[in-house]
């Protein structure tokens, strides 16, 4: 479908804040609400929301992402949940034909809390993404990076090499531990454990249909070596999601709540010196149908 | 008590028809109260630096423009929020993206000229420097080879094996993690870095540039670096007419590390540089 994009400009809380709506030429009557917290801006990493916006938008929604207060081109400092009820509202107002709204966002505790904050506020939330952050995200390991890129190279190395990879939830932290002070990988499970059926809950507190999809987990482990450490890196991501479903199903959001997992890279990570598989373009194709034909599923 | 009146908007998105496609730029009016300072035409840096920076941009950006200047910052073909596809962009479609970015400055506020360059940006902005009058640079962190941009950009995507680790001589695993990437690059034509596609024909592009090939008209130059002033360049502007000032600024690597993404003493030291009247 033939899409335009319009730049908007909206005040919250005496702040000027930035955003963009993707607007296909006949909009579906739902559209969707990239709200991404620090450390994403508008674009997302690796300008994987401005992509993620435009498919979409060639599939008939409507979707607006918009620098929170204090990140990106936006004034301010410290958002909170009332930069996405000012989008939400500045939504709507731009595109008159929307009737309710799914909130996207890079997943974890504090996306579902404001999720479930605005749709509590607003009867016109419906529904919740939660991605992790897909792809080979560098994010995590930024610190790691910088440290390489200026020769700190000391700072560099992990912790400890071969710590089993954690999926899904508070990858940052996950990473924060890997690298600097890793500890026994009993403890890690146990903490991942908890972490996982905290998460279950979370999910299942919010109103309305819910899809998640799992990054590949690598954000939170040193890239694998070898193929062997790769295939453990996936059974352990699959044996988690696992866990996570039945950990829903049990708390009564089996119907509601629905978990896609990415597919894991096939890149250059698995062998230093072997660079077959798919590329990241292809993976992102697989992401934009998955979170597309969820949102019209309903 | 009463709320501030702003008469202009503080800041004004918008996308601009540039062929091929539009770009996402953003336009930083002026301050009408005090006296007007003539035009910056902001230049971001290289692929997810141009996301990390974007805070820094936006406070200077700001900051510039209540002194009186007149501020467009432009997403160049195939970054951020313009139009394109990462691998697609090329140098010489940057250079006409900036031409066009300045001429439509030079419309509102037809005062003097200024570039403003982060890392891959300033290497960028020296060369249009080269090519027409400005009337002077500000120069964030800058890189004065393209090679090392490239260099850097893949140096993420080499993945250290353990023997690397264990062995300690890390530097020398990642220049030779960075030559196979090379090696690939010139091979494929296109390879998946950091989750951004390189293409060949980019990195040629960007490689072939190197700041001390350029001869810069004569202007003024605001170098802000936590190292220290290339002395080829330094020593190659000294009879050019180029007025050189170095700003050491504590080393804060805002562009590529996203838990820091402030860096209050370039801000400071930036400003500083232009209060009080032309510097």
């Amino acid at each position: 479908m033939k899409c335009d994009q319009r730049a908007v400009r909206f005040t919250c809380l005496g702040s000027s804040v930035v955003g963009i709506i993707d607007l296909p030429e006949r909009p579906l009557p739902r559209g969707v609400l990239v709200a991404a917290g620090h450390p994403y801006s508008r674009l997302g990493a690796r300008r994987q929301f401005a992509m993620l916006a435009r498919a979409l938008a060639r599939r008939g929604l409507a979707v607006m992402r918009f620098d929170r207060r204090g990140v990106g081109d936006s004034e301010g400092c410290d958002y909170n949940d009332s930069d996405v009820r000012a989008a939400l509202q500045e939504f709507c107002d731009q595109v008159p034909s929307l009737q309710e709204v799914v909130l996207l966002s890079p997943g974890g505790g504090a996306a579902i809390a404001t999720a479930r904050a605005c749709a509590a506020a607003d009867p016109r939330v419906c529904g919740l993404m939660l991605l992790a952050p897909w792809g080979r995200s560098r994010r995590a390991h930024a610190p790691q990076l910088a440290a390489v890129n200026e020769g700190r190279l000391a700072d560099a190395v992990p912790a400890r090499p071969g710590t089993p990879a954690l999926t899904l939830v508070s990858s940052h932290d996950a990473a924060a531990v890997y690298w600097r002070r890793a500890p026994a990988p009993s403890r890690v499970r146990r903490s991942a454990g908890r972490n996982l059926a905290l998460f279950a809950e979370q999910l299942c507190g919010f109103p309305g249909p819910v899809l998640v999809v799992a990054g590949e987990g690598d954000a939170a482990a040193r890239p694998a070596a070898s193929r062997s450490e790769a295939a453990g890196h996936e059974r352990s991501r699959q044996a988690e999601l696992a866990q996570l479903a039945s950990l829903v199903t049990r708390a009564g959001g089996g119907a509601r709540v629905r978990i896609a997992a990415q597919p894991p890279s096939a890149g250059r990570q698995r062998d230093f010196y072997d660079n077959g598989g798919e590329p990241d373009s292809a993976r992102r194709a697989g992401l934009t149908a998955t979170c597309a034909d969820w949102l019209v599923s309903w | 008590m009463n709320a501030p009146i702003h008469l202009v908007p503080r800041v004004e998105p918008f996308f601009y028809d540039v062929d091929p496609g539009t770009r996402f730029c953003l336009y930083h009016a002026p301050d009408p109260e005090v006296a007007s300072r003539g035009a910056m035409l902001y230049i971001h840096p290289f692929a997810e630096e141009l996301n990390l920076c974007r805070r820094m941009a936006a406070q200077q950006a700001r900051a510039f423009a209540a002194m009186g200047f007149a501020v467009l910052q432009i997403d160049l073909f195939g970054c951020g929020d313009s139009c394109g596809e990462f691998a697609d962009g090329r140098w010489e479609q940057w250079r006409r993206d900036l031409a066009v970015a300045a001429r439509w400055l030079a419309q509102r506020e037809p005062g003097p000229l200024y570039l403003w360059g982060v890392r891959l940006g300033a290497l960028l902005a020296m060369e249009m420097a080269a090519e027409r009058k400005v009337e002077g640079l500000v120069l964030w962190q800058p890189l004065i080879s393209g090679r090392t941009c490239i260099n850097q950009f893949l140096r993420q995507e080499v993945v250290m094996r353990p023997e690397d680790l264990a062995a300690g001589d890390l530097g020398r695993a990642a220049r030779a993690g960075i030559r196979h990437l090379r090696a690939e690059l010139a091979a494929r034509g296109r390879i998946d870095v950091a989750g951004y596609e390189l293409d060949l024909g980019l990195a040629r592009s960007i490689e072939a540039v190197e700041a001390t090939q350029l001869e810069l008209q004569p202007c003024t130059v605001h170098w802000f670096s936590s190292s220290a002033m290339p002395r080829r360049l330094s020593t190659r502007w000294d009879g050019a007419n180029i007025v050189l000032h170095y700003h050491h600024v504590e080393p804060l690597p805002f562009w590529s590390d996203p838990a820091r993404p402030e860096c209050p003493a370039l801000l400071a030291a930036t400003t500083a540089a232009f209060e009080g009247g032309a510097p």
